[in-house]
Order: structure tokens, then C-alpha cells, then sequence
């Protein structure tokens, strides 16, 4: 009869063995485990850094893209509705008083082309007058309209000034052919005028920066 | 989930809403608002607010597009032109005298829920084709949409239900809902904004521990909340918000109603210059706007504004003779004295004022009355104007300094890209009393008889109002305020929670006065009900501190989150 030799350097020896190669196979998946996620790791970190330098990219374009505005667009819309406050309330106010005074009544001819001289003189000069304004408006120095004039010369004067220190700075365009058809694009009839007729003057030059109109040039029409 | 690159902020106003945007991580924060909108009479960061319907209800225009061809009647019959429907989303004023519903206002909040939605619509389409252009996709974008700090929880409901209607994420880290005063408080704070005496003098703003009112002055609303600066460049809201319908819309209502109808010489005769000749007669109001925001008390300039010929032809004798009248023989032309232009502001100018004492009083008692002036920013459109400069400026006299930003118009806007870009807000004062219907051991001589029952211990009381966080409380944002509610019978396989809100800061019972129901829950028991009733423990927590407030109800034994629909309902 054979008998099986049993006990630790028998059966449990093969049991060992065969631990030995699972716990050898588990530590080599664990390292191999491990440099895969040290390289998922450096995987992760390229692609961030791929990802931050497109973001720079992207922005790069973004803030040389010109069919954006800028918070610097918002300013100037503020300055040109200060702009055409000053000339349709306060401007054509005095120069309804001055004309009142002088004519009796308020022909609109005329007081149209009074504020066009004050535009002229407060927004188309370097060198503002303030005794050129009082000219225009036919008051003398004494006059109890010439203290309005001193307040609009320095409001106007403050309007230039703000238009000079924006990053793009405004400026006030003039420009017309008497005559020709109103351009809706950049000119409104100025108070009751019939934006049908022609243009005969510009009253109110137009506000423009960076290309953009901001305010529109305010035109007496007529149809004679 | 994509990692957000863009910020874009929307400004619903009442009269004008637009959007602007900035790249998250650029370092400049260039913000980049929209101004190119089809038919503005000039570049505007503002659209109005506006909407041409057909009649099925679809959008034929909007904004002043829609303006222009209501106007002009090229749209055709059967249409309709609806505008200030912000204010409809919220019909309930909230303090103030009343002043008087706007016009095209008589919606119900569905309807204004449904018009905002389809305006919504347009403005997203429109701000993801721009960023689009940059290279970003949809995902890429965080979105900040702003409304009023008077409105509650059910009205927030309402914007962010139809905000996600309207396409944008149904994902509250991007849709974020910004108090107006809020992000205007931090525009105002990174723009430089100076005292209005202009004395040179750099305000407080950026100091940690100053203390500042914001007074958000818009079309429809005047919303007034206080913050205060901690560390790390944030906000915490203190004070109680408060607002009413004192917006500079209501100054164009009194305009029409105590300048032109007199002028003209009846209602009748608005109607009918407004029948045959519509965008001229706006044409005088939006005159008036213009000027309005430009006038001042200090000079008694009148207001000048042109009659325009083709409202002249539709003047009948009586009307001239009214205004001839009314203005020295003058007809062509409505003038407005300096007088009649105070009185017309006087309608708002009052309730604003007394809003802002009531916050500075709150802000005072606060700090226990120790000396010291306030500082009160003024931000909104209406913000604009030199006359309400002037008289808060006086009613401030030695009490508060007054700042102004350079541009308070757009300071809700450019606020919003900012708030969008880096959530500000660090903690946030409770507007109400919050909390849950609960049921505790009746107290025999204190709790009333009606609300005695008997439960299987001991008598129960119903009704008792389980306090969560107390009105005026400060809460840090996103904590939760956790509370363990248990079911009272071996058989109850449900439980309802229902959410209070009360205008009181220690109600006693959910039916006080001032207390209403504003949301409910369902919590399913039936996975834990192998346990006994004291293992059956659900974990309430209520979020706030966030412009809404969120709930949810946790089985703690099992640990499992109850899928729970909180509805809120409007406060009556």
C-alpha cells in the first residue's frame, strides 16, 4: 500500500506556492496599476495645460475681435445723451430766449440757426469764446442771459474734455451736402422739420467714435 | 460637466434688459456688452423690453423692432405690442404709497412668465452666437440673470422657471439669480465710484467692515438693501431689503397724466393722437425721458420739447386752445416749467427717500447707534438723474455721503459679468422667518384646544411652526440648516413637510398672522418601515443664503435622499 506523504513540506507546501504567485501577480498589478495612473496623471496635467494655452489663445482673438463693444462704448453713449441734452434743452433753450427777445416771437429758422452757430463755435473750435457765444446769441456782457452763457460754455467745455480722455476718443463730424436727401444712417430732422425735404444745414453735429455713431447729426430741412 | 469659460449676465428690466459678457479666467475681465440692437435709435447696452406678438401668440418682433413696426403698422391688424411685463410677474406692491399700476401691465403672472420666456429666448440665441464666434460652445457659458431684492422666493421661481423655458441651464451653478443691488454694490465698488460731492476723497467701498446702502433705482422698481465688506473682497447682506414701485416709469405715467393729457386737453384726445399718430406721440415721451434724467433743480430751465407736425395735424380747436392756454400762447411746442418737472418727480422722489431712512435706521440700529455716517451708493437708471442726486443728497444731509458710479445705469449689468465671473456674496440676511409645519407635545394651558389631538403617547399639538432660521438672521451662503423630523404613526408610510414662511421673527404656529405656506414635500417612507418609529428619522435640511432657497429630506437610517419637488407659492 503507497501512502501520500502529507504535512507542511507536502500538500500545505503547494497551497504556499500557489499564494506566493498570487501575492507576486497582485504586486506586480499594483505597480503596473500605478504607472498607468502616473501616466492617466501626466495625461491629465498636458491636456490642462493644452486646454490654458487655447484659453489664451481664445481670449487673445476675443479682445482683438472688432465686431465686440467694450464697457469704454457704454461711456460714450452716456456722454453723447449728455451731449444732446445739453444741445436740445439747454442750448436751444437760450437761443429760444435770445431769439424771443430780439424777434418778439420764435421763428424756428431762426433759432435752428443760432443753435447751429453755438454747436459751430462750442464743438468745431479748439479756442472756445465765450464772447463769440454772446455774439451769436446777440446778448452783451451785461445781459442777464450772459451768466447762462458762462454755465454753457464750461458744460461744453466739460463734454470735449471727457470725449478727449476716453481710450478712443470722439469727436463731432460736421459733415453734409446742403441739399441732399436726409440720411437716415446719420442724420434726424432737427424739431418739427420734415425729414422728407432736403438738407439745408446741419444745427447739431453728430457724436462718432471708433466708427460708431453715437448721436446723429440734427439737420434743418427745407423744401425751398 | 464642461468647466465654465464664460460669464454672461442678462439685466431683465422693466423697460430695458440687455446682456453683456467676460471670459472667466481672463485676467483683464474685459466686459463685453451687447449694443447692436436692429432699430435702436442709438447704440444702447439696452434693448427694450418688448415684445410683438401675432395672433397665435408667436414673436414677430422684438425689442425696438418691435417698437417700430407696432408703430408704423407694417406688422398688420391682430397684433400685439406688450412692454413693462416684469412688473406683472410680481403684482403684489410691496410698501410705499401706490403710486398706480403701469400701462399694458394687467397680466397675470403665467402670462408675464410666458412673455418673459419668449423675450428670453431672443436674448440667448443672440449672446451664444457671440460667444460662439470666440470658440466657446453653450456648455462653456455660466449665466447670471438679475432680478429685484424685493421680489420672493415664488416670483425667483418664476424667472428661473422661465429662463430655462427659454433655453438657458436648468443647473443652478450655471443659471445663478443675482439680487440687482447686489451686483450693482460690486460694480460699484470695482469702478471707483466717488462721492457725489466729488471731494476727491476715495469712499470706503473696497475697507473691509464698511457698512453701505444700495439704492437701485430702475424703470419699474426702487430696490434698497445694505451690505457690508468682509475679508476676501466679498459681501454680506445686512439690513432687511426693502423696495416699492418708485421707478422712473412711473414719472413718464404722471408726465402723460399731468402734463400732456392737460395740454391736450382730455384723454380722449391722447387716445386719438395715439390712434392716428403712435411713434410720434412716443416720439414726445421718450423726448421727455431724455430730458428728465437730465434735469436738475438747481436752474429754472424749463423743458422744451417739440410738438412734431404730424401730431399738429391731429390737434382738434380744443386742444390748441389748451395748450395755448396752458403755455403762453405757445403751441408748437410743449413746455414744462422747472416747476411742473419737480412735481412730476415728487410723485416717486417721497417713497424712495422714506425707503432709504428706513434701511439707514435698520442699518443704525445695527451698529447700536454708534456715531458715524452710512454711505448710500445710487445705482439704476433712474440713478441717472441730477434731481434725484440732488434731493438725496439734501435728505442725506449729515447723515449718509452719497456715491454715484460713474455709469449707474450700467452698474446691474457690468456688476452681474463681474458677480457671474466670481460669485461675491459670503452670507445673506434671512428675508422672513423660515420653517417647517411640525407637530409637538400638546402644552395644556398655552397651546389652543382646536389644535389638540390625541397620538399614540401622548396628546399632540398640530400646527406648531418649527423654526428653521429666523427672519434677519445673517447665514453664510450654501449653509444648510438641518433639523430631524420623525413620522407620528407605526403605519405612516409618508410624510408631508410643508414649508412657512412668516413675516414675523418667532411665530408659534404655521395659521399666525403673517405666516403662509410658501412650498411643500413629500418624503417616501415606505423603504425604512421594517423600523421602529424611532429609526425612522428623516434629516430636513433647508439651503440658504443662494437666492432661493432649496430642501431636501434625507432618510438618515438608510441614508438615502428623497427625491423632493419644492413649489413656492406666491405670499399674499
Amino acid at each position: 500500500m503507497h501512502e501520500e506523504t502529507r504535512g507542511p513540506d507536502g500538500r500545505f507546501s503547494r497551497l504556499e506556492a500557489m499564494l506566493d504567485s498570487v501575492v507576486g501577480d497582485t504586486t506586480e498589478l499594483r505597480a503596473y496599476i500605478g504607472s498607468v495612473q502616473a501616466e492617466v496623471e501626466e495625461l491629465r496635467q498636458t491636456v490642462a495645460g493644452l486646454e490654458a494655452r487655447l484659453d489664451l489663445v481664445v481670449a487673445s482673438w476675443t479682445a482683438f475681435r472688432t465686431d465686440l463693444d467694450t464697457e469704454e462704448a457704454e461711456s460714450h453713449r452716456t456722454l453723447a445723451d449728455r451731449y444732446v441734452n445739453f444741445v436740445e434743452q439747454s442750448l436751444y433753450g437760450v437761443a429760444r430766449k435770445a431769439v424771443k427777445e430780439k424777434h418778439g416771437d420764435i421763428p424756428p429758422d431762426r433759432t435752428a440757426r443760432m443753435v447751429a452757430g453755438l454747436c459751430s463755435e462750442l464743438f468745431g473750435r479748439a479756442d472756445v469764446s465765450e464772447r463769440r457765444v454772446r455774439r451769436i446769441l446777440g446778448v452783451r456782457a451785461d445781459h442777464e442771459l450772459a451768466q447762462t452763457v458762462q454755465r454753457l460754455v464750461t458744460q461744453a467745455r466739460g463734454i470735449v474734455a471727457e470725449s478727449v480722455r476716453m481710450k478712443t476718443r470722439g469727436f463731432w463730424e460736421f459733415d453734409h451736402i446742403p441739399g441732399a436727401p436726409l440720411d437716415e444712417s446719420r442724420q434726424q430732422a432737427w424739431a418739427r422739420c420734415d425729414e422728407s425735404d432736403p438738407v439745408e444745414f446741419v444745427v447739431a453735429p453728430a457724436y462718432v467714435a471708433g466708427g460708431t455713431t453715437y448721436s446723429r447729426q440734427r439737420v434743418r430741412t427745407s423744401a425751398s | 460637466m464642461k468647466k465654465q469659460k464664460v460669464a454672461v449676465a442678462i439685466d431683465f428690466g422693466t423697460h430695458g434688459t440687455g446682456y453683456a459678457w467676460a471670459l472667466i479666467d481672463d485676467d483683464k475681465r474685459q466686459v463685453h456688452p451687447y449694443m447692436r440692437w436692429k432699430d435702436q435709435p442709438a447704440p444702447t447696452a439696452k434693448n427694450l423690453t418688448a415684445l410683438l406678438l401675432d395672433s397665435e401668440g408667436d414673436v414677430l418682433a422684438w425689442g425696438y423692432e418691435a417698437r417700430r413696426r407696432f408703430n408704423s403698422r407694417s406688422a398688420g391688424p391682430d397684433v400685439r405690442y406688450l412692454k413693462a411685463f416684469k412688473m406683472s410677474l410680481a403684482p403684489a406692491s410691496t410698501e410705499g404709497m401706490e403710486v398706480g399700476e403701469l400701462t399694458a401691465t394687467s397680466l397675470s403672472a403665467d402670462e408675464a412668465k410666458n412673455l418673459v420666456t419668449l423675450y428670453l429666448k431672443q436674448i440667448f440665441r443672440l449672446a451664444v452666437e457671440e460667444v460662439a464666434a470666440s470658440g466657446f460652445t453653450e456648455e462653456e457659458i455660466r449665466w447670471c440673470l438679475t432680478v429685484p431684492a424685493i421680489w420672493g422666493d415664488y416670483e425667483k421661481q418664476l424667472m428661473r422657471e422661465a429662463a430655462v423655458a427659454a433655453g438657458l441651464p436648468d443647473d443652478p451653478k450655471r443659471l445663478l439669480l443675482a439680487y440687482e443691488p447686489e451686483v450693482a454694490a460690486h460694480h460699484a465698488r470695482v469702478s471707483g465710484a466717488r462721492t457725489a460731492q466729488f471731494t476727491g476723497k476715495r469712499p470706503s467701498l473696497m475697507s473691509v467692515g464698511s457698512r453701505f446702502l444700495v439704492a437701485d433705482c430702475g424703470g419699474g422698481t426702487v430696490d434698497i438693501t445694505a451690505y457690508r465688506a468682509v475679508s476676501g473682497n466679498k459681501l454680506e447682506e445686512i439690513g432687511r431689503e426693502c423696495g416699492g414701485k418708485f421707478g422712473s416709469e412711473y414719472v413718464n405715467q404722471a408726465f402723460l397724466e399731468k402734463v400732456l393729457v392737460p395740454r391736450f386737453g382730455s384723454y380722449d384726445a391722447i387716445d386719438r393722437i395715439n390712434d392716428q399718430q403712435p411713434a410720434a406721440l412716443l416720439g414726445i415721451i421718450e423726448k421727455w425721458e431724455e430730458a428728465k434724467l437730465h434735469f436738475s433743480a438747481e436752474h429754472d430751465d424749463e423743458i422744451i420739447i417739440s410738438i412734431p407736425v404730424s401730431i399738429d395735424r391731429c390737434l382738434d380747436e380744443e386742444s390748441r386752445k389748451s395748450l395755448a392756454e396752458l403755455q403762453d400762447g405757445v403751441t408748437d411746442e410743449i413746455v414744462i416749467t422747472a416747476k411742473e418737472a419737480q412735481e412730476l418727480f415728487e410723485e416717486v422722489v417721497p417713497g424712495i427717500l422714506s425707503l432709504v431712512d428706513k434701511q439707514l435706521g435698520e442699518m443704525r440700529s445695527q451698529r447700536r447707534n454708534a456715531p458715524g455716517k452710512e454711505l448710500v451708493v445710487l445705482v439704476g437708471g433712474f440713478g441717472n438723474s441730477p434731481y434725484l442726486r440732488q434731493r438725496l443728497q439734501q435728505h442725506l444731509e449729515g447723515r449718509a455721503d452719497l456715491l454715484v458710479p460713474p455709469d449707474p445705469q450700467a452698474a446691474v449689468l457690468f456688476g452681474a459679468v463681474h458677480y457671474a465671473c466670481s460669485p461675491q456674496i459670503r452670507a445673506r440676511r434671512a428675508r422672513m422667518t423660515y420653517g417647517i409645519a411640525s407637530t409637538t407635545r400638546f402644552r395644556p394651558g398655552v397651546d389652543p384646544e382646536e389644535y389638540r389631538y390625541e397620538g399614540p403617547d401622548y396628546p399632540l399639538c398640530r400646527n406648531r411652526f418649527s423654526v428653521y432660521v429666523r427672519g434677519g438672521e445673517s447665514i453664510p451662503v450654501g449653509n444648510w440648516v438641518t433639523r430631524g423630523q420623525w413620522p407620528i404613526w407605526p403605519d405612516q408610510d409618508a410624510m408631508s413637510l410643508v414649508v412657512y414662511a412668516a413675516r414675523e421673527g418667532y411665530p408659534q404656529y404655521v395659521t399666525d398672522k403673517g405666516s403662509q405656506k410658501i412650498g411643500s414635500l413629500r418624503v417616501d417612507l415606505s423603504s425604512v418601515m421594517h423600523l421602529p418609529l424611532s429609526r425612522r428619522k428623516v434629516q430636513v435640511s433647508l439651503q440658504f443664503g443662494e437666492t432661493e432657497i432649496q430642501v431636501t429630506a434625507v432618510l438618515q437610517e438608510s441614508g438615502e435622499k428623497v427625491e423632493a419637488v419644492l413649489d413656492f407659492e406666491p405670499l399674499s
